[in-house]
């Protein structure tokens, strides 16, 4: 049995129970925060979507390491997997944000917010990921370049990240401080469960992404066996691992 | 200073329920757009599975016909492991 499938269905499970309880907690738990009403609701989705995108992408750079270190394709399929599942939370994200920004501020985006641009520019830099990809033919050489782009792209996050942290005028609103944070327990509660799920949905949609990846590779190759090269249609360019 | 609202008479309540309904829905929206995606590929995938194992039954059938009469020694274990390997395809892809 494939390693990806190996707790697929306990996995996708619990992500289920806990996004079902998140949004409940969301909706008819939590208490409607004072100064922003109920438009507040939003930021239980986009703080999780933006932060497990933003892990995503470190993964994806720990990954690249490990592909660099080992020469394991396996490492190389994860590193892509969870780029390309990063890249589809942080659409969610941004634009959930943007909906949440339009409410609170009047606009669906301010560029003079470090922030929101920060995170538009590390999203710009993994849509590259996959031209990247896509322009290099040879397997081994795609492999290599791709990991060293996730290596690099996954260090820059967290330093885009302090450079953030540390500027002095922002208007986006902190989660999270060095004290703790300032969120009451039940709204810290529901944050942290819809940060769960966020967090589960990721690994399970990573998982089913690797199996369908892995499931392909294998059914090509027995077509391959079975028919023989001559009556194959060659692979052709391909941004994914193969 | 607590963050929590006491009352429910927010002025701009109506209009705050369009734009969480609308982030929910969009995010939502893309996860299912993208499971969609995941299904259609793996329903791509079984049906090249179901063509390859057409073609494994129909070349075993030929081989039956062309060695009729000669028992290949092992063949029964052949089978049994070919069986086990359809097994383990079968189960991996149900999941």
């Amino acid at each position: 049995m494939s390693p990806h499938v190996k707790h697929l269905r306990p996995l996708t499970i619990a992500t289920l129970i806990t996004f079902v309880a998140g949004l409940s907690l969301t909706f008819f738990y939590a208490p409607i925060e004072l100064n922003e009403g109920f438009v507040q609701k939003i930021f239980y989705i986009h703080v999780p979507l933006a932060i497990v995108s933003l892990c995503g992408y470190v993964l994806g750079g720990i990954f690249g390491l490990m592909y660099l270190r080992t020469g394991k394709r396996v490492w190389d399929m994860r590193s892509y997997c969870a780029i390309h599942m990063a890249l589809i939370f942080s659409i969610g994200g941004i634009v959930a944000g943007s909906i949440w920004a339009k409410a609170a501020w009047g606009h669906w985006w301010v560029w003079s917010e470090p922030t929101l641009v920060s995170y538009l520019i590390v999203i710009l830099l993994f849509c590259t990921y996959q031209p990247l990809r896509f322009s290099i033919e040879d397997p081994e050489r795609q492999a290599t370049y791709a990991a060293v782009f996730a290596v690099v792209g996954g260090a820059f996050v967290p330093l885009n990240f302090i450079v953030v942290r540390l500027s002095v005028q922002y208007l986006h609103p902190r989660v999270f401080n060095l004290e703790g944070g300032n969120l009451p327990g039940s709204m810290a509660l529901t944050f942290y469960v819809m940060l769960l799920a966020v967090a589960l949905l990721f690994a399970t949609l990573m998982k089913y992404e690797m199996l369908a990846k892995e499931t392909r590779g294998q059914t090509r190759r027995l077509r391959r066996r079975l028919l023989g090269d001559e009556n194959v249609a060659p692979i052709g360019r391909s941004a994914a691992p193969l | 200073m607590s963050l929590i609202a006491t009352g429910t008479d927010f002025l701009n309540f109506h209009s705050s329920v369009k734009f969480v309904a609308g982030a929910y829905i969009f995010v939502l929206a893309v996860i299912f757009t993208y499971v969609a995606i995941m299904a259609v590929r793996l329903g791509r995938n079984q049906r090249e599975l179901a063509e390859l194992r057409r073609l494994v039954d129909e070349r075993e059938a030929e081989q039956a016909i062309t060695g009729a009469g000669q028992a290949t020694p092992g063949a029964e274990q052949v089978v049994a492991a070919r069986e086990a390997d359809a097994e383990a395809v079968r189960s991996e892809h149900q999941l």
